[in-house]
C-alpha cells in the first residue's frame, strides 16, 4: 500500500507471484503451470459487496490474470465475476462482455443471458441454483477479502461462495453453521476450486462485511493456498488479534464465533483443515525488500 | 417481454398453476413487460447502530447489515434503511378457481385473481413453488402492476377476489396490504394463502383489510418445522389464533407427507388443538403430497391416509374436514354437520352442486361458516 492508501501495482504483482512461488515451490510461470494449463477455462470469484473501499482489489486480480496467461490460459478463457455487473463496476473492475486478446472477460451473474442454473444443487439442507458462470469453467479461483462479519463472524473464502448462488439469504441462520460449509461441498464449486487468494491488503475487523470506516485497517498481506478452511482460520486469527488490540470483545464473546469453519473441517464436509500451516502468507514487507 | 410471454413463463414458475392466461385477447395493458426492481421503504423494522436493521415482520427477526438482505431475500438494508424489493412486481399472475387455493368456504365456484412476487421467509423441502419462493425478485421474470392495476385487472377478468398466494404474502406484505385496500374500493374480496409465519402486529393490521385467510399448518411438530421448513410451529399457532380473534374467515391446510408428518397421533393432537383454540367451525383440508423439490424420494400420500386424517378431524369435533389434491374424491364435498346432506359438491376445482342459501344449509338451515357473497 502506498501512504495515501492506494495500491501499488508492482508490489501487488510481486506479492501474488511470491505467494504462488511459496505454494508450488516453483518460480514465475513454472509455479502457475503447476496449477493451471493452456486447456483451462478459469473463473475468478471476487468479492465486491462493499464498493471500491473494501472489495477485492482489481490489482490483485490483474496479477492473477497475468499469472494465468503465463501458464498459457487464453485471456478470453478467463472470467472475473461476482453477483452483479454493477457491483464489479463499483469495485473498479472494467467490464468486458466479449473475448479480447488483451483482457479477460468480466461481468456479473445478473448479465442478460447468464443468470443461474435452472435446477437447484443440493448442498446439505439448502438447495441453491448456482451461477452459470461456474459451469463455464474448468477451474475456479476464489479471491475474497479479509472481513469481519456481523452475523457469521468472518467472511473469507468459504463465505465468498455465497456470491455464486441465487439465494445467499438462506445461509445466514445459526451464524451460517452448517450452511456455509454445506454450500462449499457442492460439486461444481468444490471440484473446480483450484486456488484461493485472500486479498488482505486491507481488512475490516469490526462492523463488516460492509464498509465501516472505523473498522477498516491496512493489513498489507496476501494469504493463499488450496485449503479454504486453513486460509479462513488464519483470517480469523488476524481479525481476533486486531480486535484484541483495539480493545474489542472477541468474536466468541460476542456470540459470533465462526463455528462453520469447524464444521467445514469435519468428517462430513472435509473441506480442509484448521491447521494454519496449510496456507501461506505473503507480507508487503517481503516484496518491498526485493 | 410481452404480457403473453410473461404469462407463459409465469405458468411454468408457479408449479401447479395450470390455468390458461387471464387475458383472452392480445391487448397488453400499459403495465405489461419486464420492469427494473424498485425499492420501497419497508414497514415493521427497527434501525440499529452501525447502519444495521432488525426486521420485525416475521418471527425470524433478521438482523441485517448494510447491503445485505433478510432471510426472505426480498428485503434489503441500504445504508440503515430497510427496503422491500417486492412491491408491485408480481412474477406470477393467474385467474385461478378459488378451490385451487384451496378455499372451500370462500366464494365457491368463483375465480380468484391470484398473484405473487418472489421470495419466502421459510424454505420448505416440499415447496411446490420453489422456483419463485426461493428466488430473489431480480432472478425471476416479473411485471409492474400497481395495487390499483391489480384490482382493475381482477375486475376485468371476471374475478370476485384478489388472493396473495403461490410464494408467501408475508414477504410482499406492503404490496398485499395496498392490494387489499384497493380491492375493497373496487368491490372485491381479498384473501391470503400463507404459512402464518408472521409476527402478530403486522398480521393484525392486514387482517383489518382481508376477508379470508388460509394458513398452511404444515405439521403439529416443532421438529418438523425446524428440520423440514427452517421455521417454527409456535408462531404459526399464534397466527391462527390471531386471525380467528380478528374475525376473518379462516381455513387450514395440512399437507400430509408420508413418514414426515402423517403420524395418526400427531394429527389427532393437531385436530384437538384446533377444536380447543379455534373452535369447530374452521374448515381443515388434508391434502395429498406429490414428490417435488427436495422431497423427491417420498411417494404420493396414500388416499387412505388422508381419509383417516379426515375421520380423525371429524371425530375430534371439527365440523368441516376435507381431503384435497385427490380429484373427484367425495372427501372434497361439503357436508352439513347437522343434516349430513351434501351442500356443496365438487369435482376437482369445479363446483357441480351448491345448496347454500344466505350462508345456511339449503336443507336444514344450519349456519355454514364462510364468505358466500
Amino acid at each position: 500500500m502506498k501512504k495515501d492508501g492506494a495500491v501499488d501495482d508492482t508490489l501487488v504483482r510481486r506479492m501474488v507471484s511470491l505467494s504462488v512461488e511459496k505454494l508450488t515451490g516453483e518460480k514465475g510461470e513454472q509455479g502457475w503451470k503447476r496449477l493451471f494449463s493452456a486447456d483451462d477455462r478459469v473463473t475468478i470469484k471476487v468479492n465486491c459487496l462493499s464498493g471500491r473501499r473494501l472489495s477485492t482489489h482489481p490489482q490483485v486480480v490483474n496479477a492473477i490474470v497475468e499469472g494465468l496467461k503465463s501458464a498459457g490460459v487464453e485471456p478470453g478463457h478467463i472470467i472475473i465475476f461476482d453477483r452483479t455487473t454493477e457491483e464489479l463496476i463499483s469495485a473498479g473492475f472494467t467490464i468486458r462482455r466479449t473475448g479480447e486478446k488483451e483482457g479477460p472477460l468480466c461481468f456479473g451473474t445478473d448479465e442478460p443471458g447468464i443468470g443461474y442454473e435452472q435446477e437447484p444443487t443440493m448442498a446439505g439442507e439448502v438447495a441453491s441454483c448456482l451461477s452459470r458462470i461456474i459451469g463455464m469453467s474448468t477451474a475456479l479461483i476464489n479471491v475474497p477479502v479479509l472481513k469481519d462479519h456481523d452475523v457469521c463472524g468472518i467472511s473469507g473464502c468459504l463465505k465468498n461462495s455465497l456470491g455464486s448462488i441465487d439465494n445467499p439469504n438462506k445461509y445466514h441462520p445459526n451464524a451460517g453453521n452448517p450452511y456455509i460449509a454445506d454450500i462449499n461441498t457442492a460439486a461444481p464449486i468444490r471440484d473446480r476450486t483450484r486456488l484461493l487468494i485472500m486479498d488482505a491488503l486491507e481488512g475490516i475487523f469490526d462492523g463488516g462485511p460492509s464498509y465501516n470506516p472505523g473498522g477498516v485497517w491496512n493489513y498489507g498481506s496476501i494469504i493463499a493456498g488450496t485449503d479454504p478452511v486453513a486460509i479462513d482460520a488464519r483470517a480469523l486469527d488476524i481479525i481476533e488479534s486486531k480486535r484484541k488490540k483495539e480493545g474489542l470483545k472477541s468474536l466468541k464473546d460476542e456470540g459470533r464465533y465462526p463455528q462453520y469453519l469447524i464444521t467445514a473441517a469435519d468428517g462430513d464436509h472435509q473441506l480442509g483443515s484448521m491447521d494454519r500451516r496449510d496456507m501461506i502468507e505473503t507480507d508487503l514487507e517481503e516484496v518491498k525488500e526485493q | 417481454m410481452k404480457r403473453r410471454e410473461f404469462l407463459k413463463i409465469s405458468a411454468i414458475c408457479a408449479a401447479g398453476a395450470s390455468l390458461s392466461s387471464l387475458l383472452p385477447s392480445a391487448s397488453f395493458p400499459a403495465w405489461a413487460g419486464a420492469q427494473p426492481i424498485k425499492a420501497r421503504e419497508a414497514s415493521y423494522y427497527e434501525k440499529l447502530a452501525m447502519n444495521k436493521v432488525k426486521c420485525l415482520l416475521c418471527p425470524r427477526e433478521c438482523r441485517v447489515g448494510n447491503k445485505e438482505r433478510g432471510y426472505c431475500g426480498v428485503r434489503e438494508n441500504r445504508e440503515g434503511t430497510y427496503y422491500t424489493l417486492a412491491y408491485g412486481n408480481p412474477c406470477s399472475v393467474h385467474a385461478d378457481p378459488i378451490e385451487k387455493k384451496p378455499f372451500f368456504h370462500f366464494l365457491p365456484g368463483t375465480k380468484a385473481f391470484s398473484f405473487s412476487t418472489a421470495g419466502c421467509n421459510l424454505n420448505c423441502r416440499f415447496c411446490q413453488n420453489w422456483e419463485i419462493s426461493q428466488a430473489r425478485p431480480e432472478n425471476v421474470q416479473s411485471v409492474s402492476m400497481s395495487p390499483k392495476e391489480a384490482a382493475a385487472e381482477a375486475r376485468r377478468s371476471g374475478c370476485r377476489s384478489l388472493v396473495g398466494t403461490y410464494a408467501e404474502p408475508t414477504v410482499y406484505y406492503e404490496y398485499m396490504l395496498d392490494v387489499a385496500k384497493e380491492g375493497r374500493k373496487a368491490g372485491l374480496k381479498t384473501a391470503i394463502v400463507s404459512s402464518g409465519f408472521i409476527k402478530p402486529e403486522p398480521l393484525r393490521e392486514i387482517c383489518r383489510h382481508l376477508d379470508a385467510v388460509k394458513i398452511d399448518l404444515k405439521a403439529f411438530d416443532e421438529d418438523f418445522y425446524r428440520r423440514i421448513c427452517v421455521g417454527e410451529l409456535k408462531p404459526v399457532l399464534e397466527s391462527l389464533e390471531t386471525v380467528r380473534k380478528a374475525g376473518v374467515h379462516l381455513e387450514i391446510v395440512n399437507l400430509v407427507i408420508p413418514t414426515l408428518n402423517d403420524s395418526a397421533v400427531k394429527i389427532k393432537e393437531m385436530c384437538e388443538w384446533i377444536k380447543k383454540h379455534l373452535g369447530s367451525e374452521v374448515p381443515v383440508h388434508f391434502t395429498r403430497f406429490y414428490p417435488i423439490y427436495k422431497l423427491n424420494n417420498l411417494p404420493n400420500t396414500p388416499v387412505k391416509t388422508l381419509k383417516a386424517a379426515q375421520s380423525t378431524a371429524l371425530q375430534a369435533g371439527i365440523s368441516f374436514a376435507y381431503v384435497g389434491n385427490v380429484p373427484g374424491d367425495v372427501g372434497e364435498n361439503t357436508v352439513c354437520p347437522d343434516c349430513k346432506k351434501v351442500i356443496i359438491e365438487r369435482m376437482s376445482y369445479v363446483v357441480t352442486k351448491m345448496a347454500i342459501k344466505g350462508g345456511r344449509c339449503g336443507f336444514c338451515g344450519r349456519a355454514i361458516p364462510g364468505v358466500w357473497s
